[in-house]
């Protein structure tokens, strides 16, 4: 593993910033720090980067810790939310800052600046000064000035969130390309699902500081550890509901009356338990049509259509449900579409046993850190 | 025509009188401002424009014995300034106890500014006041302060302090040199330095200062190449007030540079009011007006070139 982190704590006070974060990165890797706002993510980041000092756990980057060395001493790259140009150098100025405070011979400085420049495309504003840039310019300048020092991370603290989001898109894209071509170990910090997902080979989702589940973005949205992972990676519905039977990791629950079935293991006869099912994988038909063979054994329920929200590639559907939960469904708007369901209708949402998750058994969430 | 009136005026044209009430009060808010200002104009041009032109013209005409200054024009006073000794040292010792005070001001100026724009709140607040506090105190009673601090007999403060501590009786003998003006100045003119310092400093964002860290520079290198930059527009301004202030005044020297180290100032008192050389008098006070635009002037363009220098060495 190129970067681990061991038991990284950061109090301050008697508030834990960041409690206990342990993880490894591979080299070439990109890993997202996922998490709402205040949930420790910036300042793990800060703590890796040197900005701020850890009050216990290890860094190691490459096998050798760096928790003795200064900032300047790290060889990381960083990129801020504000770009942090400096506003009185020129883009190739800044870009070269790095390379000169490691005293590296003129021209491999400027060998590097130029190489630089032509992998951020920004050769032809090589002498304008950053205030002269647009947002997406001036954030490829601080990609450009951080690559060039051929860091051993590169650590992105929000570095598109003050981009509009068609910008911010393609700065995912050209940012994914660079970093694969590279193959420059990284971490970036958002708060932004889509952004995660887009960009990171694996997920660190926290929460109040702590490790809430690690993965591949899909591993992470197919299975959700917690409801918190299930709400904050897209939408999710839930169902609380008594475990009746465990046979062969198919889980059978009795929800307000209506048995429903899941994958999952971990859940004994008699225990509460939730399920948790995607929009995406809700079908809804008619009420009281029989199943048709091939979704004999699906889950279904029966509910009412409380809202219809057309939303352009897909049709966001609210149901209530008996037992007073709602319960949200999508559907494709694909060309050929039929009548879908309006308001009031009663219908049956339907969803097959596989896809539907059983939620590990979760502590109460605890609020004192946001 | 004032903008203000002009929508009044078009929302009501078919009424011909308000159309001439609408005219009327846009000619006379137009002269609102010129007859706001006319004080202010009057006071300028008869205190100041008028007398500068009289010492002008005073200081290329000639004095006759009886006293009256007239023809013929000469520039003789402006080049005795400069060719006599005794009154070149005093305009070059002018030009070094402003330029060592304006220097020092910045070096000891720039960690305090650094505590108002960085510290934590409360240090800041308090070195604040300590740095303006000296400003509503009459700058004679903080001369006759130094003066005590600084005597140079064995009751001076400085050498009171210096015998406990055990350099002997009388260690230091400052008063009436040079450096008791320049120890004077900077305790008075410190703020004027400070104050833009700070402003400037404040404005640098500390992800600034962060990225070059990451980019693997050590603080003397951030120092120099980000924040010191960055802050020369405090600095300029704050050089140029020190810098002036000190050149142009008159109680510290007299009071604690004593007749040893004469200041334009105190040559300019004498030849006005005891010898009674006006037109001399009027070339000495317009050297030092131009002298210090000159220095000013100077010291901008030397930064500006710097800061440009810098671009051009990075870009190589």
């Amino acid at each position: 593993m190129d970067v681990e982190i061991r038991g990284l704590t950061k109090a301050y006070g008697s508030t834990l910033a960041v409690q206990d974060l342990t993880c490894s990165i591979g080299k070439g890797e990109m890993i997202a720090f996922l998490g709402p706002s205040g949930c420790g993510k910036t300042t793990a980041l800060r703590m890796i980067a040197g900005l701020v000092t850890p009050t216990a756990g290890e860094i190691e980057i490459g096998g050798r810790s760096i928790s003795g060395l200064p900032v300047h001493r790290r060889n990381i790259g960083m990129l801020f939310q504000s770009y942090a140009l400096f506003p009185h150098l020129t883009v190739a100025q800044n870009i070269a800052f790095g390379l000169q405070a490691r005293k590296l011979p003129r021209d491999e400085i400027a060998r590097r600046v130029r190489e630089g420049m032509r992998l951020t495309r920004l050769e032809a504003f090589a002498d304008r000064l950053p205030s002269g840039l647009s947002g997406g310019q001036q954030q490829r300048v601080a990609l450009a000035r951080a690559l060039v020092i051929e860091p051993s991370v590169l650590l992105l603290d929000e570095p598109l969130g003050a981009l509009d989001k068609n910008l911010r898109e393609a700065m995912q894209m050209e940012l994914r390309q660079i970093q694969q071509r590279l193959g420059i170990t990284s971490i970036i910090v958002t708060h932004d699902q889509d952004e995660a997902m887009t960009l990171a080979d694996r997920i660190v989702i926290m929460r109040a500081g702590r490790l809430e589940q690690v993965g591949a973005p899909a591993e992470v949205y197919g299975n959700p550890r917690s409801r918190f992972v299930a709400e904050f990676l897209g939408t999710a519905n839930f169902l609380h509901g008594t475990v009746t039977a465990n046979r062969d990791g198919a889980i059978t629950l009795n929800v307000a009356g209506h048995a429903v079935s899941a994958a999952g293991t971990r859940a004994a006869p008699g225990a509460a338990a939730t399920v948790f099912v995607r929009p995406e994988d809700v079908r809804l038909r008619p009420a009281g049509e029989p199943p048709a063979a091939e979704d004999r054994d699906w889950n279904r329920v029966p509910a009412t259509v409380e809202k219809v929200t057309f939303r352009g590639p897909v049709t966001t559907i609210h149901l209530a449900l008996p037992s007073g939960d709602t319960f949200v469904a999508l559907r494709k708007n694909a060309k050929d579409r039929t009548v879908g369901p309006v308001a009031g209708d009663r219908i049956e949402a339907c969803w097959p046993p596989s896809s539907a998750g059983l939620l590990e058994e979760e502590a109460p969430p605890s609020r004192s850190m946001n | 025509m004032s903008l203000a009136s002009t929508p009044a005026a078009a929302l009501a044209p078919p009424a011909m009188g308000r159309v001439a009430a609408a005219s009327w009060r846009t000619r006379f808010e137009g002269q609102t401002g010129l007859l706001l200002l006319s004080p202010a104009v009057l006071f300028v041009t008869v205190l100041l424009i008028v007398p500068t032109l009289e010492m002008l013209s005073a200081s290329i005409q000639t004095q006759d014995v009886a006293g009256s200054i007239g023809r013929p024009f000469t520039a003789r006073h402006f080049v005795r300034l400069v060719e006599v000794p005794l009154y070149r040292d005093v305009l070059v010792a002018t030009l070094r106890i402003a330029a060592t005070t304006a220097l020092l001001a910045a070096v000891i100026g720039f960690p305090i500014a650094a505590v108002i724009a960085r510290g934590h709140p409360t240090a800041a607040r308090c070195v604040n006041i300590i740095i303006v506090m000296p400003l509503v105190v009459s700058i004679v009673v903080r001369a006759y302060g130094w003066q005590l601090i600084l005597a140079n007999g064995p009751n001076g403060v400085v050498n009171v302090v210096g015998s406990w501590l055990g350099f002997g009786r009388v260690s230091v003998r400052m008063l009436y040199t040079e450096a008791a003006v320049v120890v004077g100045s900077l305790h008075v003119f410190l703020a004027m330095m400070v104050l833009p310092l700070a402003s400037s400093l404040a404005r640098i964002p500390r992800s600034l200062e962060e990225a070059a860290r990451t980019l693997g520079a050590s603080s003397l290198r951030i120092f120099w190449k980000v924040t010191l930059p960055l802050c020369l527009p405090g600095l300029s301004v704050g050089l140029t007030l020190v810098f002036t202030l000190t050149a142009s005044s008159f109680v510290l020297p007299v009071i604690l540079g004593g007749n040893k180290s004469q200041m334009l100032g105190q040559l300019l008192e004498q030849q006005a009011t005891a010898v009674f050389d006006w037109p001399f008098s009027a070339a000495i006070a317009i050297v030092m007006v131009v002298m210090i635009f000159a220095v000013n002037a100077l010291s901008l363009w030397f930064i500006r070139r710097q800061l440009n220098a810098g671009a051009i060495e990075a870009q190589s």
